[in-house]
């Protein structure tokens, strides 16, 4: 007991002052990812926490996994709660999956037969509503 | 800093028929590829898929944006946040298309510069402007 004794003391004191103090896991991050996507609007950090399967959840953990995605802007945090920003992009499409995707770079030039880079602008100009 | 392209930009590297100018843009994506500086707006990416699929073919659009997905520049959705800006920006400047408000958004929320030589941008005091 004398040897555990000093151990739990500097536990102890590293918790008091942050070290040691542990977020959320990936696993909470993934499932407030999944409930903060398909929710039909915002949600407070409470109504997170009740949608999630573990019946107790601590606040600052849910807190600091919304921060986090606050700060990568995947979400907007307004007085309603909680809203997710990003939709996932889009996959190049699976049909002729062994067919190869070509480098960006390889494309240069790729639609030059199909018009002057003048008429590509003036179609884009006409499109986006500019007048001649 | 980040880089924002603009579509007029894709259209200079895929519809030009000058050699020298697409040995320029195909410098220019590798350049923003190695250094992860390249920001693709997805209006950006809508608009190529559309002026693609009017001039060459359904094919030919899926082929550009197939490469576009998967070319490592990074894909800026429209996000609260740009929209705000962007919004402000067209309210300012009532005669410069809404896409171009979105993109220079883009360009300001990323604090980078837009690639384009599209004189609607030199009417953003705000907006630094680059090409290739």
């Amino acid at each position: 007991m004398t040897e555990v004794l000093p151990i739990m003391t500097a536990m102890t004191k590293a918790r008091r002052h942050g070290l040691g103090k542990r977020g959320a896991t990936l696993s909470t991050i993934h499932e407030i990812e999944r409930i903060l996507r398909t929710a039909h609007g915002p949600l407070s950090l409470n109504e997170i926490k009740r949608r999630m399967r573990a019946k107790v959840v601590r606040h600052e953990t849910v807190r600091a996994a919304v921060e986090e995605f606050m700060r990568l802007g995947f979400v907007s945090w307004g007085s309603e709660g909680v809203v997710w920003n990003v939709e996932p992009h889009p996959q190049p499409s699976r049909r002729g999956s062994n067919r190869r995707v070509p480098d960006i770079e390889d494309l240069a030039g790729a639609l030059a037969e199909f018009g002057t880079v003048e008429e590509w602008n003036r179609d884009l100009d006409a499109s986006r509503g500019v007048e001649d | 800093m980040k880089e924002i392209l603009d579509t007029r930009f894709f259209f200079e590297h895929f519809a030009s028929s000058e050699p020298a100018t697409r040995e320029k843009t195909r410098n220019k994506l590798r350049e923003l590829r190695r250094n992860g500086d390249g920001i693709l707006p997805t209006v950006v990416l809508a608009e190529l898929v559309d002026h693609t699929c009017r001039r060459a073919g359904r094919n030919e659009a899926r082929q550009v944006s197939e490469s576009l997905l998967v070319s490592g520049l990074l894909i800026h959705s429209l996000t609260p946040a740009i929209a705000v800006i962007a919004g402000g920006l067209k309210c300012s400047h009532r005669d410069v298309p809404l896409a171009d408000c979105v993109i220079a958004a883009t360009a300001i929320n990323a604090g980078g510069k837009v690639v384009t030589n599209d004189p609607h941008f030199m009417r953003f005091k705000q907006i630094k402007l680059t090409w290739i």
